[in-house]
């Protein structure tokens, strides 16, 4: 019976503890990783460097990060893109400005899991995408939150177009080359990560 | 026509070779760089505050080596060590991401310690942002 009883006390305390909201929560170092792909190599990058915050009163999300902060899985890749002579301060940051929307449908006073849909505005240098997501939130005992979501971006052909444009100034005539005949995939798939602290 | 049988054939196994050489190549590291400035924490979340753009042109993508006050040490989502560090206010000023290998070496420190590290400089966020970082003293 005594065994019974504190089964019952744990799962009651598990099922309906209440714990702290906050303000909001941060996460210095959420990781983002995105793959794509072209007839001869697939392309995977991580950033572990991604600020994030959330908001659990207005739903508010964002994203920001770096883009030399990137690391890509092919050395050769990751030491030219770390190289100085790739400049990228034209697009050296990106944010994600969002909320989420389903907002009444997650208490984030009680332990738990809960789905997520997150809707807003991607920024990369003065290109601007509206974006979507779906993911999930799980809420901890201590106060923390984990969550991940997983989307992806598709490229509109308007800047294919543009990258073929950018091929055909920067390689020799005599090499005729375009997304299409690398077989360049227009799908990004992005993962986020992040592990959120509570902040007053 | 043997002889051009044999250049081809040497030639095929020179590029696969260099295919297999670009291909495992190991990613970037700060190993035996040497820093382009030396310089506090402080002065180097100053220089961004200040300037964005002036101190990514002088900063990003460079080796600096910082010193400054730890606040915070925790590991990120690929378990690599993390270190926070503060201004004598207690201003968060850099987060600066470890090379795995100084798991050991950061473990001795903690909250308060002065630390001197010199890491790959990605720019500004909340903090001065650095990675690949390898522990000075």
């Amino acid at each position: 019976m005594i065994y019974v009883n504190a089964l019952f006390f744990i799962i009651s305390n598990l099922l309906f503890t209440e714990v702290d909201v906050a303000s909001k929560y941060t996460c210095r170092t959420a990781q983002i990783h995105i793959e794509t792909s072209s007839r001869f190599m697939d392309v995977v990058a991580d950033n572990y460097q991604v600020y994030t915050e959330v908001n659990p009163n207005t739903g508010k999300v964002i994203f920001q990060g770096l883009m030399k902060s990137f690391e890509f899985e092919m050395g050769a890749l990751d030491r030219a893109f770390n190289s100085s002579s790739v400049d990228i301060s034209q697009y050296s940051k990106f944010n994600f400005d969002g909320r989420i929307t389903n907002l009444a449908r997650i208490d984030f006073n009680s332990l738990g899991t809960y789905n997520v849909n997150v809707e807003g505005k991607l920024f990369i240098g003065d290109y601007i995408r509206k974006t979507s997501a779906q993911g999930s939130i799980k809420v901890l005992a201590d106060g923390r939150l984990e969550s991940v979501a997983d989307f992806t971006i598709r490229i509109e052909e308007e800047s294919m177009n543009t990258i073929n444009e950018l091929m055909r100034k920067k390689l020799p005539s005599v090499v005729s080359l375009d997304t299409d005949q690398l077989g360049i995939s227009r799908d990004i798939k992005i993962n986020l990560k992040a592990n959120y602290r509570p902040r007053n | 026509m043997k002889t051009l049988i044999k250049i081809l054939a040497v030639l095929a196994i020179v590029l696969f070779i260099a295919y297999l050489i670009v291909v495992n190549l190991p990613q970037a590291n700060i190993k035996g760089k040497d820093a382009v400035e030396t310089i506090s924490a402080v002065e180097l979340y100053d220089a961004y505050s200040k300037n964005e753009k002036q101190a990514n042109r002088i900063y990003t993508g460079k080796v600096v080596q910082i010193a400054g006050e730890i606040d915070e040490i925790y590991s990120d989502e690929n378990d690599a060590p993390v270190v926070v560090l503060r201004s004598p206010v207690g201003d968060l000023v850099s987060v600066v991401t470890l090379e795995p290998s100084e798991k050991q070496k950061i473990a001795s420190h903690k909250e308060g310690d002065q630390l001197t590290v010199k890491a790959l400089c990605s720019g500004k966020l909340m903090e001065v942002t650095l990675n690949k970082g390898l522990i000075i003293d």
